[in-house]
């Protein structure tokens, strides 16, 4: 297996604080990564930084084996490397088709000119996404609320709209920020069977959580930060077992 | 759906257009034919100013600017190298929004509020140079002898018949409003407004979408403004005092900001409305500006809003008491 | 030279009033998020508000002064709980179309009742000019340079060291945190607006014997005071008013050297240039994102 996503030695600072100091991992191609730690481990300030909404202060971010580090958040949507939100940032006055239709924004092509006259090739293309569309709601179970408004959603299927929107334009890389935050256990069976099935139509995922039985069940390999360095790595056993990673969880096992 | 549920949906358009199409013949006198071409050109302006304002959630606060540049633009061409009317027009957009690009390059990295300033400054400084650039503007004795077209042996000189052309014209603006909102580019725009970030990580290039709503709709404003230039016959800087601006924010945010039929309405209403209470006298005023405060604390979503609700409740796609299941699902994720 | 010293005189001393309506701005927007348009309408206001007590009432200038702050102050508290309470977690657009519509009211409702022609007010401070060498110096232009950076002075003596004014400040900072604290959110927000409200009023009467007064004053006056509010940097409260004598003096060297048709345009270019490349202001602390 050949590494997809990789970051060297990668670090941010505010002021003082070093959120990530020195991270570096490697997310092998057709694989779950999971990354876990405590809260304010520095997880979410990672995933700003593979996406590019933060610039680090020292290392790097590599896509397919191409340095990313100083390319757009936008440019590397267009790369294929997509992302969901912890704290859900959907589109809330949209409906939730235009939603994921959005997530094809990389993916399609037309332009202002040929979308104001309704040109031939934007009303096929517009066809097309919206098809592209139905089959990516009706995988997350949200076909029947199409035309609803984002907003008006329940909590659950606002986090699986922010997976479909992500998902959507068959990324390369998804990054997930805690898919199962918020839902409950029958909910959390589905979500375990869906980002296995996600993984296995050839998409690399990388996903936070804090749910353990979660991430220990689908994941091919973990990833500890705590307070912002890399403790541990590895398969989930080797993980389990690492005294490290049992120490910066003890008496924190609010999850 | 129930059949008057079908035959409203169908028809919904046409008597608007037939109405809209007989409406001359119901207006008593050529004072009031005045106040409904106006309102249409300021109609069209809300619409445009909504492509800006209710897609990406920017803030235009010296939008008669870009209707002033392409009223000047088109009535320059028009007089003094004698282009053709259409042509004029057209140019008009243009040059408005070769502005718009003048100023939303520099300014589009700006944060909201601080773009709003920056568009109130253009304003400013472009009725300045409207009123001293005499040498190219006619200073403020403005541009005279502005030709009228006569297209088809149609005399347009008549208000009652250049209400066909701005109708027209009106039609042409919402349609590809309408076509663009529904779009790849439309929807990128509209995610901005949501959700800049989430926009973001989706793989849109915010400043670019932000600049081309500015564009489209800068060359919208310049449009409505050569409009006005060959209705009027006769422009000078007073029709572009940067205050009217705000007029033209208020319509678009009374009307409903991000809805089209709204903004259109909002630009209708708020045009008509104080020429309807002249009788007052300067009351009105007063009572536009309470108005407008007034529809902004009750009424969030506009005249639009409203207009949208009736329209899906004649169409059958809401029902009433859809409104309360939206509410439990959003009780259920403040939880 | 001679001409070029007059000026910056003339500068200074509309500069500092500038920074007195831009203190208001500043206030209003580091409170409540906005860009309060209705506050330049707070300055013709306070010009009537003082033609009113002074002219109509006859009351000697030591109290109509105070009686028109007053005013003011009412008037400001009045529109805070119409057009600004109900909207404060409303989206921005809507906020900034009611302080607009709040400006269109005030103006009109003056005109209303004064007529829109313009009213002469008597010079408050002693007006024979003196003459050093060959300058001329209006007392009154001095006078304005005092009372603004007095004021200023107090308003940042108040902030810094009353409870009340730091409270204030700490509701400006974080509305969130200081309702946790326990600090009256509410009446410190409310009591920001009303000590904008009065600042722009009392601008408005010191501009009073130098413009004519007319409804419209606060059209022209509150688009300076942003525009020093922005130079000075608009999360500065320092800063408003070096940024509004930045703009006197740009207007009045403006207005010598190049063309007095295009003072205001003046304003207006530097502002646009502030913006482009110090979009913070002169002043100002870089605002960072939050993703």
């Amino acid at each position: 297996m050949t590494a997809i996503l990789e970051t060297k030695g990668i670090g941010i600072h505010f002021g003082g604080l070093r959120a990530v100091d020195n991270v570096s991992f490697t997310a092998e191609e057709g694989s779950i990564t999971a990354i876990i730690g405590p809260n304010g481990a520095g997880k979410t300030t990672l995933f700003n930084l593979i996406a590019g909404f933060y610039t680090p202060t020292e290392g790097s971010v590599y896509f397919e084996g191409k340095d990313i580090t100083k390319v757009k958040t936008f440019r590397r949507t267009d790369m294929g490397l997509t992302r969901t939100f912890q704290n859900i940032n959907l589109f809330r006055d949209l409906s939730v088709m235009d939603n994921v239709l959005v997530g094809l924004h990389c993916k399609t092509k037309c332009d202002p000119i040929s979308a104001m006259l309704s040109l031939p090739n934007k009303r096929k293309e517009e066809k097309k996404s919206r098809e592209q569309v139905m089959e990516t709601l009706a995988f997350l179970g949200l076909d029947h609320v199409a035309e609803e408004k984002a907003g008006s959603l329940s909590y659950g299927m606002q986090k699986n709209l922010e997976i479909a929107r992500a998902m959507v334009s068959h990324p390369k890389v998804i990054l997930l920020d805690e898919p199962a935050s918020g839902l409950n256990t029958s909910d959390l069976d589905s979500l375990s069977k869906r980002v296995v099935a996600i993984r296995d139509s050839g998409i690399t995922v990388v996903l936070i959580e804090h749910k353990m039985d979660v991430v220990m069940t689908i994941s091919d390999k973990i990833i500890v930060l705590n307070f912002g360095k890399k403790i541990a790595d590895g398969t989930p056993d080797e993980v389990s077992q690492d005294e490290g990673v049992i120490e910066a969880y003890l008496g924190k096992d609010d999850d | 759906m129930s059949t008057f549920n079908k035959i409203y949906k169908y028809s919904r358009i046409w008597v608007l257009l037939i109405v809209a199409i007989l409406l001359p013949k119901w207006i008593p006198n050529l004072y009031y034919q005045g106040v409904v071409n106006t309102a249409l050109i300021f109609a069209i302006l809300s619409l445009s100013l909504n492509i800006l304002s209710g897609c990406t959630g920017l803030f235009c606060v010296g939008f008669v600017a870009f209707y002033g540049i392409g009223a000047y633009g088109a009535a320059i061409l028009a007089t003094r190298f004698q282009w053709p009317i259409l042509l004029c027009l057209l140019a008009g957009g243009v040059i408005s929004m070769a502005f718009s690009l003048l100023l939303g390059l520099p300014t589009m990295r700006l944060r909201g509020m601080y773009f709003a300033v920056a568009t109130l400054a253009f304003g400013e400084i472009m009725y300045q140079l409207f009123v001293n650039w005499v040498s190219v503007t006619g200073g403020s004795s403005g541009i005279k002898r502005i030709p009228t077209p006569n297209w088809f042996g149609v005399n347009f000189r008549k208000p009652e018949n250049y209400y066909y052309i701005l109708l027209v014209a009106a039609v042409i603006v919402i349609i590809l409003t309408r076509n663009l909102i529904n779009s790849r580019p439309g929807r990128a725009m509209l995610s901005i407004r949501e959700n800049d970030i989430a926009a973001e990580a989706m793989g849109v290039d915010v400043p670019k979408y932000k600049m081309l709503a500015f564009a489209v709709s800068t060359f919208f404003a310049g449009v409505a403004g050569g409009l006005f230039a060959f209705y009027a016959r006769y422009i000078d800087p007073t029709s572009f005092v940067n205050a009217e601006s705000s007029a033209i924010l208020a319509m678009m945010v009374v009307g409903g900001i991000g809805s089209i039929s709204g903004s259109f309405i909002g630009g209708l209403v708020l045009s008509i409305l104080p020429e309807m209470m002249r009788f007052l006298g300067n009351i009105r005023l007063v009572l536009y500006g309470l108005a407008v405060v007034v529809i902004i604390i009750f009424a969030p979503k506009g005249i639009g809003g409203a207009i949208e609700w009736i329209d899906g409740v004649l169409c059958g796609t809401i029902k009433v008491g859809q409104q309360s299941q939206a509410a439990d699902r959003q009780a259920e994720v403040k939880e | 030279m001679v001409n070029f010293i007059q000026a910056l005189i003339q500068g200074v001393a509309m500069g500092s009033l500038y920074g007195l309506i831009a203190i208001g701005y500043v206030l209003i927007y580091n409170a409540w998020g906005i860009l309060n348009f209705a506050q330049g309408d707070m300055v013709m206001v306070g010009a009537f508000a003082v033609l009113v007590t002074h002219m109509r009432l006859g009351l000697p200038m030591w109290l109509a002064i105070p009686v028109a702050l007053l005013i003011c102050m009412l008037i400001g508290f009045l529109i805070e709980i119409t057009a600004f309470r109900p909207l404060i977690d409303a989206i921005q657009q809507r906020r900034l179309i009611a302080t607009i519509g709040i400006g269109i009211f005030l103006r009109n409702l003056v005109r209303v009742v004064f007529g829109a022609d313009p009213y002469y007010f008597p010079p408050i401070f002693d007006n024979t000019p003196y003459k050093v060498g060959s300058l001329t110096i209006v007392p009154q232009n001095i006078w304005n340079m005092v009372i603004g950076f007095l004021l200023i002075g107090a308003l940042t003596l108040f902030l810094k060291r009353t409870t009340m004014g730091k409270s204030m400040r700490a509701t400006a900072q974080d509305r969130e945190a200081a309702r946790l604290m326990g600090i009256n959110v509410k009446r410190s927000m409310s009591l920001t607006f009303i000590i904008a409200s009065a600042l722009g009023g009392l601008a408005g009467m010191l501009i009073c014997p130098v413009f004519y007064v007319v409804p419209t004053l606060g059209t022209s006056m509150g688009n300076k005071g942003f525009s020093s509010a922005l130079f000075g940097g608009i999360s500065s409260d320092g800063g408003s008013m070096l940024g509004g004598i930045v703009l006197g003096l740009l207007e009045a060297i403006g207005a010598t050297t190049i063309s007095s048709a295009f003072q205001s345009s003046i304003a207006y270019a530097v502002l646009f240039l502030v913006l482009i490349f110090m979009p913070n202001g002169i002043f100002g602390k870089k605002e960072s994102r939050k993703v």
